[in-house]
């Protein structure tokens, strides 16, 4: 019998994280049929994204396109996703994918089909151009940079003031200049508008999104083994494609910002993998102190050192 | 369930809930609890919506509320707002209903000082309306002007709802802040005529009485003295938020302690005075955050349910042309903002109407504007109606929530004069962001 | 009966009391935040979260009071056309729906609070904030609120009388 599935979106529809699970949703309603439909019923407007993980863990509804980093609270783990180093598709080769969803499905009661939009780095974007350090990396003090939680500590390392403020802020913010940065991915800047102001961008990227598509583990293990076999197959079919399609949109989103007269300022050699260093090991630390009983065993999977 | 089902259950409980006369909050608070049990599924769907409901006033656009509220009671309570409408009294003359227009032209200032309607309408609430009624102006000339200029605050920038609207509909954001602003000052010289006409029909509305005459030098030493001052509030605000020193969520801080530092110039600080102030910003702030706390878990089951969505689908399904496509878009938001919150209303109806907007080739520019004046028209009405909420509550006890929205009617039609002026003249909205 | 009254009207009082301390705290903190940010000092990283938290309590524990004070609206349609002993009926019926909203949430709230509180967890914004902290203030504020309904009747008084005296006519 074909059971359909309750879905809920942590962006509104037309955001590129929610059209891109749409894709993922017509292709599981395509090979799926009689067996497996997913039916989405909302996003944000349903669900706060800050009670997202709650709602998975209660089963209000059944299957989740939603960021590892929303529900850190329940699962500080889940910040393995943001702080690795490698394609979803390499920690779902090497068993990092199986190995967290045993602690997702013990502290979250979620399970893990897919790691969606991978390999989408976030960059410091500045108004101003910023000294050098004499190690070669950038100088940020005199900088006041605003960041999400996820990237504080790190942009606070480099000297910056980190200033807290919801996206919607940051326009009239980087226009007013009270903010002379902000973090984010190459995606997603002209959305905001925020290339209106900013002049630069470092490089590299670091860290990379978290977007999951997860099932509450009570429906996860209700389903039937064809259904799951689709998904499964669906979802890892779609880690791929979505991989790609996320670096198309950031190539052409690249090239749109460098038309626009961004200037990239690319940090090369040792620079580079101290600046990264630097970034990743404060993801990791975080893990780190909030849990550190997997820590190891997740770090090894997850995470390739740089030297 | 059919989503007419839905709709009729949580529309339908939610207006007999208010009608038999359940104070607004808990008549939300009453609906939810059992839509949850239907559509979220009993038990776990109550701790899934009193978690959400903490979400809803923690988040730090809403801070200009308190902020302002402090700012606006502080200025009423040390004095300093009798000194300076005194002073203006004298200077305006005997223009009658000058203090209402006094209102429109400091909401029109203030609007394009905060981009919060909420704290635009208490601050102004609690800084003018004590005083006219003392003065002897009927109430809706004292709320109406007042609910106007609040809504005022959304379209001219800046304005968080237009950057909102700006990134969620992929609308230049820039240019629709910009866009905002002659149709704004139109709207204020609307309200300006509205009051004209209202104190020409009803001269007792605004009371006319003997100011007495004064030579010019002695006008020009009263503004000196009364008036000029208060531009040391104005830069607090405005030049703070102009130079980068602060957002626009945090000028009101900045401000409360401008109208301190004046008030302590005039000695007119006491501890009598910031106590009043601050009970009043908690005891209005209190009220309001409650019902946004309570609203915002209704509009999150109507789009949980499939409710509001089946209604939007519905509705721009049909087969209609541009300018009625645009209308029907406007109908929607006029009926679902009778019952939710302007955040929740985008989130809504902005996947549908955008992809819609964009096939009939609208200026999306204009067509944002549009949306915008609308979602400024839902603060006001009823039975869900914030700035109706918030007005009641800086309001004289015993003005009633009919009262309020009474007042604000007339407004609310300048508002839709000026929507169909934008549809026949559109380059009222996009000659200055295409000229920029 | 009446010790009880005075007991509810206290604590609400109280309550109150933190949600005005709550309000002037909110102004120092934004004004320290964008004073330290312009000096070129750090900011303070808790900050906006504070303020944050800080609104959601002022919600819950100006509750009660406004109650006690009829601060809360209402749409007064039905009432205004009631005949008077009809109405009198009327608003002790209201009394007693209201309570027991109040005291449903109440309930409710104060088994989330207690399940927060025994799994120790918390929220991620700028800082970790025990997730027991946001709903402390629900439980109380919902449970006197509730008391303070129950209380309109038992003082011979009605949180809707006021919408009669004095709103009836306008
Ligand atoms: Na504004
Ligand atoms: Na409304």
């Amino acid at each position: 019998e074909e059971v359909t599935l309750r879905a809920i979106t942590f962006t509104p529809a037309q955001v590129i994280y929610a059209q891109h699970f749409q894709t993922f949703v017509d292709m599981v309603n395509e090979r799926g049929k009689g067996v497996v439909q997913i039916q989405i019923i909302g996003g944000p407007e349903a669900i706060p994204p800050l009670r997202l993980g709650e709602a998975q863990q209660n089963g209000v509804a059944d299957i989740f396109n939603l960021p590892a980093g929303l529900y850190l609270n329940m699962v500080p783990e889940g910040e393995a996703f943001s702080g690795s180093n490698h394609t979803p598709m390499e920690n779902r080769a090497n068993g990092a994918l199986d190995y967290i969803n045993d602690i997702f499905a013990e502290k979250a009661n979620a399970h893990i089909i897919a790691h969606v939009d991978g390999g989408n780095g976030f960059h410091l974007f500045l108004t101003k151009k910023p000294n050098m350090t004499a190690e070669g990396t950038v100088d940020l003090s005199e900088f006041r940079v605003r960041t999400a939680p996820l990237q504080r500590a790190f942009v606070e390392n480099l000297g910056a003031i980190n200033v807290t403020q919801s996206p919607t802020e940051v326009y009239t913010s980087l226009e007013r200049g009270i903010v002379d940065g902000t973090a984010y991915t190459i995606v997603g800047m002209r959305d905001f508008n925020w290339d209106k102001f900013v002049k630069y961008r470092v490089d590299p990227g670091f860290f990379q999104t978290d977007v999951l598509i997860s099932l509450n583990l009570d429906v996860w293990n209700g389903l039937s083994d064809e259904a799951k076999a689709i998904l499964n197959e669906v979802g890892e079919d779609y880690e791929q494609i979505s991989y790609d399609t996320m670096a198309e949109a950031t190539a052409s989103e690249d090239k749109a910002l460098r038309d626009e007269g961004i200037e990239v300022i690319s940090l090369e050699g040792e620079a580079r993998q101290t600046y990264l260093k630097a970034a990743y090991a404060t993801s990791w630390d975080r893990l780190k102190s909030r849990d550190a009983t997997h820590y190891d065993k997740l770090r090894e999977l997850f995470f390739t050192p740089i030297e | 369930m059919d989503w007419t089902v839905s709709l009729a259950i949580l529309v339908g409980g939610l207006l007999f809930a208010m009608g038999i006369g359940l104070p607004v909050a808990l008549a939300f608070f009453a609906v939810n609890v059992i839509g949850v049990y239907v559509f979220m599924g009993g038990s776990r769907g109550i701790d899934q919506m009193l978690s959400n409901a903490t979400t809803a006033v923690s988040t730090y656009s809403l801070a200009p509320v308190p902020l302002f509220l402090v700012m606006g009671s502080l200025f009423f309570y040390s004095g300093l707002a009798r000194r300076v409408l005194d002073a203006i009294d004298l200077l305006i003359g005997r223009l009658p209903g000058r203090l209402s227009y006094l209102t429109v032209t400091s909401g029109t200032v203030f609007a394009a000082l905060s981009g919060s309607s909420l704290a635009n309408t208490g601050m102004l609430g609690a800084l003018m309306v004590p005083e006219m009624v003392n003065r002897g102006y009927k109430k809706h000339m004292a709320l109406g002007p007042i609910l106007g200029s609040g809504g005022l605050a959304v379209i001219i920038p800046p304005s968080t709802l237009a950057v909102l609207l700006g990134s969620l509909a992929r609308i230049d954001i820039g240019a629709l802040l910009v866009a905002g602003l002659i149709p704004g000052l139109v709207l204020a010289v609307f309200y300006a005529g509205l009051i004209y006409a209202q104190t020409k029909l009803d001269p007792e509305a605004a009371p006319f009485y003997e100011v007495e005459a004064m030579p010019l030098s002695r006008r020009l030493w009263v503004f000196t003295r009364d008036v000029m001052p208060m531009a040391i509030i104005i830069a607090a605000v405005v030049g703070s938020i102009l130079t980068g020193i602060a957002t626009p969520t945090e000028s009101g801080a900045l401000g409360v302690f401008a109208v301190g530092f004046l008030a302590l110039a005039f000695r007119a600080l006491d501890w009598k005075a910031i106590e009043k102030a601050v009970t009043e910003a908690a005891r209005v702030t209190g009220m309001t955050f409650l019902l946004i706390t309570a609203s915002s878990t209704f509009a999150q089951l109507l789009a949980f349910s499939g409710a509001s969505s089946g209604l939007v689908r519905w509705a721009t399904g049909m087969e209609m042309g541009p300018t009625q496509m645009l209308l029907v878009m406007l109908l929607i938001l006029f009926v679902l903002g009778m019952f939710m919150d302007q955040v929740s209303m985008m989130l809504i109806t902005l996947p549908v109407f955008v992809p819609l907007a964009a096939s009939l080739h609208f200026d999306m520019v204009w067509w944002g504007l549009i949306m915008l004046l609308m979602l400024e028209v839902s603060f006001t009405t009823p039975p869900f109606g914030l700035l109706l909420f918030v007005m009641q509550g800086v309001a004289p006890p015993g003005t009633s929530l009919t009262e309020v929205a009474r007042a604000a009617l007339p407004y609310m039609l300048c508002v839709f004069l000026l929507i169909a002026l934008l549809i026949v003249f559109p380059p009222l909205a996009t000659w200055l962001p295409e000229n920029m | 009966m009446s010790m009880l009254i005075t007991a509810v009207d206290l604590i609400s009082r109280f309550l109150f009391l933190l949600a005005i301390l709550i309000t002037a705290a909110l102004v120092f903190i934004v004004t320290y935040d964008v004073g330290a940010r312009n000096l070129g000092l750090t900011p303070p990283n808790w900050a906006v979260n504070t303020v944050e938290y800080g609104m959601l309590h002022i919600t819950f524990l100006a509750l009660p009071w406004l109650v006690r004070t009829r601060g809360h609206v209402c749409v007064e349609l039905v009432l205004t056309y009631l005949p008077a002993r009809a109405r009198t009926a009327w608003e002790l019926a209201l009394h007693a729906i209201s309570a027991l909203i109040c005291f449903y949430l109440a309930y409710r709230s104060g088994l989330s609070l207690a399940d927060t509180i025994a799994k120790g967890s918390y929220e991620v914004r700028s800082f970790d904030m025990p997730m027991w902290m946001l709903f402390a203030s629900m439980p109380a504020g919902f449970l006197l609120g509730g008391l303070q309904f129950v209380a309109f009747p038992l003082r011979g008084d009605s949180f809707f009388a006021g919408a009669a005296a004095e709103k009836g006519g306008l």
